[in-house]
């Protein structure tokens, strides 16, 4: 059955044309560092939705900091009595778990195997990020973690396109200034930078001051945006589109004037 | 996902315990033979679990350089590898003027990386400018893919998610072709130290071979394994004019999440039942249509109940005559890359028409009432096989795949 010799592929597929978009219900943001994270361990409540006092006990620093990005959002775009049972997840949280890693083969080699803690593989790999926040929305359409933070929008925008779902959570996550750690500590430095972006996408069919566009792309990617890029991105200050990598380009396309606010600090959100 | 033209399978590449290659994978498990046995790649004396299912090292693909290869994180040569067999056997293999997407399951290639480079000396989890590019940019580069790329990870369901995705991608018109699938090689220290103390593993240390049993009431956790599976899917009017092989149709894929626990699946099952009938129901298969069903059961106590309870909720009576196996009784837990040799084992299952075995099933626990291939393979018709994977972070796809 195998073709004898590399056949070329089906070359009559048609270019691609417009074939996704969805409107931002609301979006918003949050930068700091490490050292202001330890206030935010101990939510009563995630997006208005009581949680257990242990939810983020053994959740890695850059998921903390996605539930506090993730509790403005939804406080400003007055969403805490939303129900987003249908709604799924996609969050990228990139290299997780390098400080508890290190630490963690470091006591390997001193104390063996009963020093390694067993919250280092629900917490610190690349669907961490989306099941916790899966748990604490009480989203019970998909979730996982994505690697690459360009290809987020467009998986959300297939998923709203196809009515998979009535909503998506879209979180993207860094840690920048990502210091060099030693094997010592099992946590950060309390001075790496920490930020988050959280975006609450919707079918396109709603109508919201912000929309997003998915097109084809000949242009080639400038390299992958990071946290502050997509934030100002979002916001209108930065020009262009989010040009990915594989022909796909995300188009920013605002109906009314956008909120220009949508950022703050950590300590804001506290309490 | 009831597209007038329907998505193939056309490609497949295999790593596993087994050997390397879909053949070798359909031998072992229509055999009902076990690759469970003791870990010996590093010290296990005062690991809780000191029993796995590793991988003998993978092929370096035609034309590489050997060195190069193996001085590749393993995980990244298991990928490479099966990237390789999977586009080849589509006739794919470095073949320009198509958008060739790249979608991998992948959760724990980090940590995995850099245990690998400590436990050789090096210290890159301390320096972050020295991390190398994910697996996914560098299977694509290497491949010469230049569609649309992506790491998806849903942990032990990831390779459902990654075909999911490029199914999407295929419909959304982003993509010619798309190689996805997963792939873990995680029998590490750092792992089965992480695992055992989360008391998820067995501890029939003296047993390997019957160690992993799922449904039965003597299970007592899984046992890590390592390997997986790509794929090449394409639509079926793309592949009948290249003359590619048609190994199944991606029939339909549903995935929900528990939104309940980050490791203890929901007791009601609600929620995994749903995407057992989000994939039917995309697939326009009903539940008498199944075949064959290869069960995510891993063999821990709380898990398998609650999958065939899920089972009983999404397919009705159905559910305690179609047959089904859980072939991790063989291979052990592949982890991220459990959904993807799974779904390689479906394809086995549909080549050959007949159904692996969940082997060590001998005292049936009597809360997974269901129509269980035990301890050895049974010829039969295979038209239709349902495969289910969950995962931490509560987890679940199905995928439904059909003869072509």
């Amino acid at each position: 059955m195998q073709p004898t010799s590399p056949a070329r592929p089906d070359e009559t597929t048609p270019a691609t044309g417009p074939v996704a978009a969805c409107s931002v219900a609301t979006w918003g943001a949050v930068h700091g560092t490490v050292a202001d994270l330890e206030p935010l361990r101990q939510p009563n409540a995630v997006a208005g939705k009581p949680v257990s006092a242990t939810f983020l006990r053994h959740a890695d620093e850059l998921t903390v900091t996605a539930v506090a990005a993730l509790n403005q959002t939804v406080e400003r775009g007055e969403l805490r009595t939303a129900d987003f049972r249908a709604w799924g997840v996609l969050a990228c949280l990139p290299r997780p778990g390098r400080a508890l890693v290190g630490h963690s083969l470091s006591r390997y080699e001193a104390e063996g195997a009963w020093g390694i803690s067993p919250h280092i593989v629900p917490h610190r790999c690349l669907h961490s990020l989306s099941g916790a926040l899966s748990l604490a929305l009480k989203c019970e359409g998909p979730n996982f973690g994505v690697g690459e933070p360009e290809a987020l929008v467009p998986m959300a925008c297939a998923w709203l396109g196809l009515g998979l779902v009535e909503g998506v959570w879209v979180v993207l996550t860094q840690a920048e200034p990502q210091p060099a750690t030693d094997l010592s500590r099992s946590t950060p430095r309390g001075d790496t930078g920490v930020h988050a972006v959280v975006l609450a996408l919707v079918p396109e069919t709603v109508e919201t001051p912000l929309r997003l566009r998915i097109r084809p792309a000949a242009e080639k990617s400038a390299g992958p945006w990071g946290v502050a890029q997509v934030e100002e991105w979002l916001a209108g200050g930065a020009g262009g589109d989010w040009v990915l990598p594989g022909g796909l380009a995300v188009e920013r396309r605002p109906l009314r004037v956008a909120p220009t606010a949508n950022a703050g600090r950590l300590q804001e959100v506290r309490g | 996902m009831n597209a007038p033209d329907p998505v193939l399978i056309t490609g497949v590449g295999v790593a596993s315990a087994y050997g390397h290659s879909l053949d070798a994978l359909a031998d072992g498990v229509l055999a009902g033979r076990s690759v469970v046995r003791k870990v010996t790649a590093f010290d296990v004396a005062q690991h809780p679990s000191q029993i796995g299912a590793p991988m003998g090292p993978v092929p370096c693909p035609d034309g590489e350089d050997e060195a190069a290869f193996r001085a590749l994180y393993r995980l990244e040569q298991t990928f490479r590898w099966c990237a390789y067999a999977a586009l080849r056997d589509a006739g794919l293999w470095r073949v320009g003027g198509l958008r060739l997407g790249v979608c991998f399951g992948v959760g724990a290639e980090w940590m995995q990386g850099w245990e690998e480079d400590y436990l050789a000396g090096g210290r890159h989890v301390c320096l972050p400018d020295q991390d190398p590019p994910g697996v996914v940019a560098s299977v694509a580069e290497w491949a010469g893919a230049d569609g649309p790329r992506a790491t998806v990870s849903g942990a032990c369901a990831s390779g459902n998610h990654a075909l999911g995705m490029a199914r999407l991608w295929l419909d959304m018109g982003w993509a010619d072709a798309v190689l996805t699938g997963a792939a873990d090689a995680g029998v590490s220290p750092l792992s089965l130290a992480a695992f055992g103390n989360l008391r998820a593993l067995s501890r029939r240390n003296a047993e390997p071979e019957l160690a992993s049993r799922p449904f039965d009431k003597g299970r007592d956790g899984f046992v890590m394994g390592e390997g997986g599976a790509l794929f090449v899917l394409e639509r079926a009017s793309s592949a009948a004019r290249r003359g590619a092989p048609r190994h199944a149709e991606m029939a339909g894929y549903g995935a929900s999440s528990d939104a309940f626990h980050m490791v203890i699946p929901s007791p009601t099952a609600n929620q995994a039942a749903d995407a057992v009938r989000l994939a039917l129901r995309r697939a326009g298969v009903a539940p008498e249509d199944v075949d064959y069903i290869n069960a995510h059961a891993t063999s821990t106590p709380v898990g398998d109940t609650m999958e065939a309870r899920a089972l009983h909720v999404a397919l009705g009576e159905v559910a305690a005559t179609v047959p089904i196996s859980s072939t991790k009784s063989m291979t052990g837990h592949l982890l991220t890359g459990a959904a993807a040799i799974e779904a390689a084992i479906c394809l086995v299952a549909l080549r050959e028409q007949a159904v692996p075995p969940t082997i060590n099933l001998t005292d049936p626990d009597p809360e997974c009432r269901l129509g269980h291939v035990a301890n050895v393979a049974q010829r039969r018709r295979v038209r239709t096989t349902l495969s289910n994977s969950f995962g931490f972070g509560g987890s679940n796809t199905s995928l439904v795949l059909r003869a072509a």
